[in-house]
């Protein structure tokens, strides 16, 4: 077996020597964008008759309110890779990530935002944008760092490159099941290259008769 | 010599045991100073401080001089005395010799001082083996007596030592007590041992008995027939002793009189069936009918007269098992969208084992058909869940709690109800990939700490989790396999979960080195991250030789069979799959490119193995963690952590570590050792007490990797061998070379950067030691000797090893 990966760096042309580079393969590190360079695409309130976990922050907060948004992102900047990927935040909240965004430059994610005493959204994302925070798991991720998060952001004079588009006809839904079908209507839309993910979130519920 | 060479094999024989051997006699009368005691010595001090008790001599085992189990122990005697046991070929009177009387005469011969456990007993073994060494070769038919002879400070007529009772033994010829159980099965090789003797046997193969002329003297030039007979169970044997041979009828052969290689006969060329049903393969017993008389009979050898079989013929397990496969996709909710795969004739089944599979971080549910079908089609029910890794571990984790425990529960619209009344909650596999990979082992150690209550099945129900190249983002305290069978996959290529040293959620090994049960990785050198699914798209994959999805595939389903049948299904044949070498033994439809090298390391349960040194104490180079001295002449051994302590996989002599990754966490303190060698040198482990009985033991075994991109590893560029000598307390040497089997120390896999080193499984039959005439005492190894440089061995090299230790099969 002596030969074998040696006879592999020809097979495969590298023409260096074994063990040429000194350095460990670049860290899977996606770039931070806090340039603005996030666009916002879509914009839509949501509110649940049913709670659900937020997972994406540390507290776990139970939600019924929010917004579906669909986002422009760089495609480089959001390959799913399995070591600490930045984590996406929306002013101050952590989003929720529904499909990669890698394969089409499109994300859908979940905006969680408490709920005014109409259920909706007690405040809009005016003021707020998408940035990508430090590479972390979002799990970790306090809510009070996340907010520090995105001051040391504003900090930096970050503005949204654009507005964020007028908001879509809110959802009002009974729960994260139903949420998620709205959100595989906007992967079907968006990032059609993940329709086998859109397919699968739309599937009905298995139900006993 | 005829004894000699029948003592030293005693080992392979797995003896018929006997309640009592001998009739004692010399018990306790007319003792020097009234201490009488009709059932034993004289009455001594001992261990309960009567002087009208003495201590007592018993033999157990059987009288069988190839067997060689006959136990000699002492009892009664103050605890840590030291004694000694005697023989001699007559009797006499009582003679009073110190506080008890002396009743052997003729030539007195004294086995070694031993000592008195806290119980105040101590046992002499290996009796036959012993007597050839202190001078007093055993022949059969031949009536020994034996006595003990120990020291008794305080014993009541004060003379400071006491006599046991003594024992007759009159010893019978080989098998006598019946037929000898002994490895039979196998394949020759070219280098000593010439024989090697394995459980599989892949379909399609030579397959080859030996019956070692130089240990079975009693048989050398005798002609017998040989047997392969379909595999019986204990029960099965003592109820039936008819010998029946699958291939129609029995073989004639005549056992040479040379060396081991003239006791060989092939017995199958490639014709033998290993496929049925889904099992692993087809069992079988060899039987060497020496008397011909058609049954098993005492004197006969058989390999397999146990529960387990003497050779496994086994399947091509790349190749799809036997059912069509129906799959089904459906959600019970929110991340509990599912896929599941089962036999299409699950109607026809029984109940079934549970295969639940996780993905990674972008991963999709659906990308892991290849493993639903194919271990559907071998009579597996296959789930595969969405994963919410993207939040992390936790968040992961919980998702395979729930998925499992929501499929149990719905298992009666699942499918149509197909599954229903097929599924055993009692054998759960649980498969991982990267962040999936780690999170499964934070679902067990949530169900082990109690964060989570299954409702469905217990955590002993989960018999098998297994880590495709997981990340290790939490500690020893939060992912940890514990005890459970845990199994790792690692690409050599990976270049998103990649194992470098200072990317410590990259570093797959360390879950690995956290669990405390059978555990065994699988390294597959020039496989990428995205190879192991077949969603497509990047294989995040780097280096030479990248053997790509398919090949990927072939080695995962290969392994996959016998690492289920294994755990699951109790098919011992499936071990083989995790420790012989790639070079020689593997799945029979694996890939055979070049470039494809698989590096396989096996570590059993604790209650498997007598370890010599783990390193995990005593970490002085020259003190093993059982307590034994370590000597060596090395001049760089060093014994640490097994972590690269720099970011740089660049040689750096202050970090003789150098590519190692076991260790990533804070809380990881596994240790091993280093060293390298461009010269012959040696490296030692004395063995307790210099005396140990190895025969309940099948392997010496230990996990050897190469460092990556040392000078001498870099020189030498090839699969590194060296000697492993066993070394008897009279001094007797045997050594058997590493790479005797094929393969050797694995170089690493040559990534740019480097890579982390691969532990590999190194395991010697201990048998081995003692074919083709050597004389060894496996009843009293004194010490494990590495010998590094020896001629037509690697001249250089430099290696890392752990846990060296000795083994069953």
């Amino acid at each position: 077996m002596a030969g074998a990966a040696l006879a592999g760096l020809a097979v495969w042309g590298v023409a260096a020597g074994p063990w040429s580079a000194n350095a460990a393969p670049a860290e899977p590190t996606a770039p931070v964008a806090q340039d603005g360079s996030i666009g916002v695409l879509h914009v839509q309130p949501f509110r649940l008759a049913e709670a659900y976990k937020h997972l994406w922050r540390a507290e776990a907060p139970r939600i019924t309110a929010g917004y579906l948004v669909v986002l422009d992102v760089a495609s480089e900047d959001f390959v799913p890779r399995q070591s600490a990927e930045p984590v996406l935040q929306f002013g101050a909240e952590t989003v929720e990530r529904i499909n990669r965004g890698d394969l089409d430059g499109r994300l859908i994610g979940i905006v969680p935002m408490a709920a005014g005493e109409d259920g909706w959204p007690v405040s809009s994302l005016e003021g707020s944008a998408p940035f990508l925070a430090a590479p972390a798991l979002p799990e970790q991720i306090s809510a009070a760092a996340a907010a520090d998060a995105w001051n040391a952001v504003v900090a930096t004079g970050f503005a949204p490159s654009a507005p964020l588009p007028a908001s879509a006809a809110g959802l009002d839904l009974g729960s994260k099941d139903d949420l998620m079908r709205a959100a595989a209507a906007l992967i079907q839309q968006h990032a059609p290259s993940e329709g086998q993910l859109a397919e699968s979130l739309a599937m009905p519920l298995l139900r006993r008769k | 010599m005829r004894h000699l060479l029948l003592l030293v094999s005693a080992a392979c024989f797995a003896p018929a045991a006997q309640a009592q051997v001998g009739t004692p006699f010399c018990f306790g009368d007319a003792c020097p100073c009234g201490n009488d005691d009709p059932a034993a010595g004289c009455g001594n001090l001992g261990s309960d401080g009567n002087p009208a008790t003495g201590a007592l001599l018993t033999g157990s085992g059987s009288t069988d001089v190839f067997a060689d189990d006959l136990a000699l122990t002492v009892s009664g005697v103050a605890p840590s005395q030291f004694g000694l046991i005697f023989m001699g070929p007559g009797t006499t009177a009582p003679i009073a010799l110190g506080d008890g009387t002396l009743c052997l005469a003729g030539g007195l011969f004294r086995f070694p001082t031993a000592f008195s456990d806290a119980a105040g007993s101590f046992t002499e073994t290996g009796v036959l083996a012993g007597a050839n060494e202190i001078g007093a070769p055993v022949a059969v038919g031949a009536t020994w007596n034996f006595q003990a002879w120990y020291r008794d400070g305080g014993g009541p007529c004060g003379a400071g030592s006491n006599l046991t009772n003594a024992l007759p033994v009159t010893f019978t010829g080989p098998g006598s007590s019946g037929p000898l159980e002994t490895e039979l099965a196998g394949r020759p090789i070219t280098a000593y041992p010439f024989f090697e003797r394995p459980l599989a046997s892949n379909q399609g193969e030579d397959l080859w008995v030996n019956v070692d002329p130089t240990v079975f003297t009693h048989l050398a030039g005798q002609s017998v027939d040989v047997f392969v007979v379909a595999s019986r169970t204990s029960a099965e044997w003592d109820a039936n002793d008819v010998l029946v041979d699958v291939r129609g009828m029995a073989q004639p052969f005549t056992i040479g009189s040379g060396g081991v290689s003239t006791g060989s006969v092939l017995i199958d060329a490639g014709l033998l069936n290993g496929t049925s049903g889904v099992d692993l393969g087809v069992p079988y017993d060899i039987v060497v009918d020496v008397d011909g008389d058609g049954l098993l009979s005492d004197g006969d050898l058989i390999d397999g007269r146990g529960d387990r079989p003497g050779v496994v013929v086994v399947r091509d397990t790349v190749a799809p098992g036997p059912y069509g496969v129906s799959t089904d996709q459906y959600s019970l909710g929110t991340f509990q969208q599912q896929v599941v795969f089962y036999p299409s004739n699950i109607a026809n089944l029984g109940l079934l084992p549970v295969m639940v599979v996780s993905h990674g971080n972008g991963h999709n549910f659906q990308w892991y058909d290849h493993i639903g079908n194919h271990m559907a089609s071998y009579g597996y029910v296959v789930m595969s869940h969405t994963n919410n890794t993207g939040p992390g571990i936790d968040a992961a984790s919980d998702t395979t709690l729930i998925n499992t425990d929501s499929f149990f529960a719905n298992l009666d619209i699942i499918a149509g109800g197909a599954l229903e009344n097929h599924v055993r909650d009692d054998q759960l596999i649980w498969i991982g990939h990267s962040r999936g990979g780690e999170g499964i082992t934070r679902a067990y150690d949530k169900i082990m700490d109690g964060d989570y209550v299954p409702t469905d099945y217990d955590i002993e129900d989960i018999l098998l989790m297994s880590s495709i190249a997981p990340t290790t983002f939490f500690g020893q305290n939060r992912s940890n396999p514990y005890g459970s069978n845990y199994h790792l996959w690692v690409g050599s290529s990976d270049s998103d979960v990649t194992g470098f040293p200072n990317q410590s959620p990259g570093q797959s090994f360390p879950l690995v080195e956290r669990g405390f049960g059978s555990r065994s990785t699988t390294v597959l050198h020039g496989a990428g991250h995205g190879n192991f699914h077949n969603g497509g798209g990047n294989p995040f994959a780097t280096g030479p030789c990248q053997i790509g999805e398919a090949a990927t595939h072939e080695i995962l389903l290969g392994y996959l069979v016998p690492l289920a049948a294994f755990y699951v299904r109790d098919e011992p044949a499936g071990e083989d799959f995790f420790w012989r070498q790639w070079e020689e033994f593997g799945p029979i439809g694996r890939p055979t490119d070049p470039c494809v090298v698989v590096n396989l390391d096996y570590t059993q349960d604790l209650d498997e193995r007598l370890v010599v040194d783990d390193f995990q104490t005593n970490t002085e180079v020259d003190l093993s963690s059982s307590g034994t001295v370590v000597s060596t002449d090395l001049v760089s051994l060093e014994e640490g952590r097994l972590q690269d302590l720099d970011s740089s996989l660049v040689y750096n002599p202050s970090d003789p570590f150098n590519g190692m990754s076991r260790a990533g966490g804070n809380l990881d303190q596994y240790l091993g050792i280093v060293f390298s060698w461009d010269d012959p040198r040696f490296l030692q482990w004395d063995l307790e007490g210099s005396a140990l009985d190895v025969r309940s033991y099948d392997f010496v075994a230990f996990r050897a990797a190469a460092i990556a991109r040392h000078p001498l590893t870099v020189a030498e560029l090839g699969d590194i061998v060296f000697d492993v000598t066993l070394v008897d307390r009279w001094g007797n040497t045997s050594t058997v070379r590493t790479g005797a089997y094929g393969g050797g120390v694995e170089e690493p896999y040559q990534r740019g950067g480097g890579w982390s080193n691969d532990f590999e499984a190194h395991r010697i039959r201990l048998t081995d030691f003692v074919a083709d005439g050597r004389n060894l005492d496996l009843t009293r190894l004194a010490a494990i000797r590495l010998e590094f440089a020896q001629p037509g061995a690697s001249t250089q090299g430099a290696i890392g090893i752990d846990d060296l230790e000795f083994t069953v099969e």
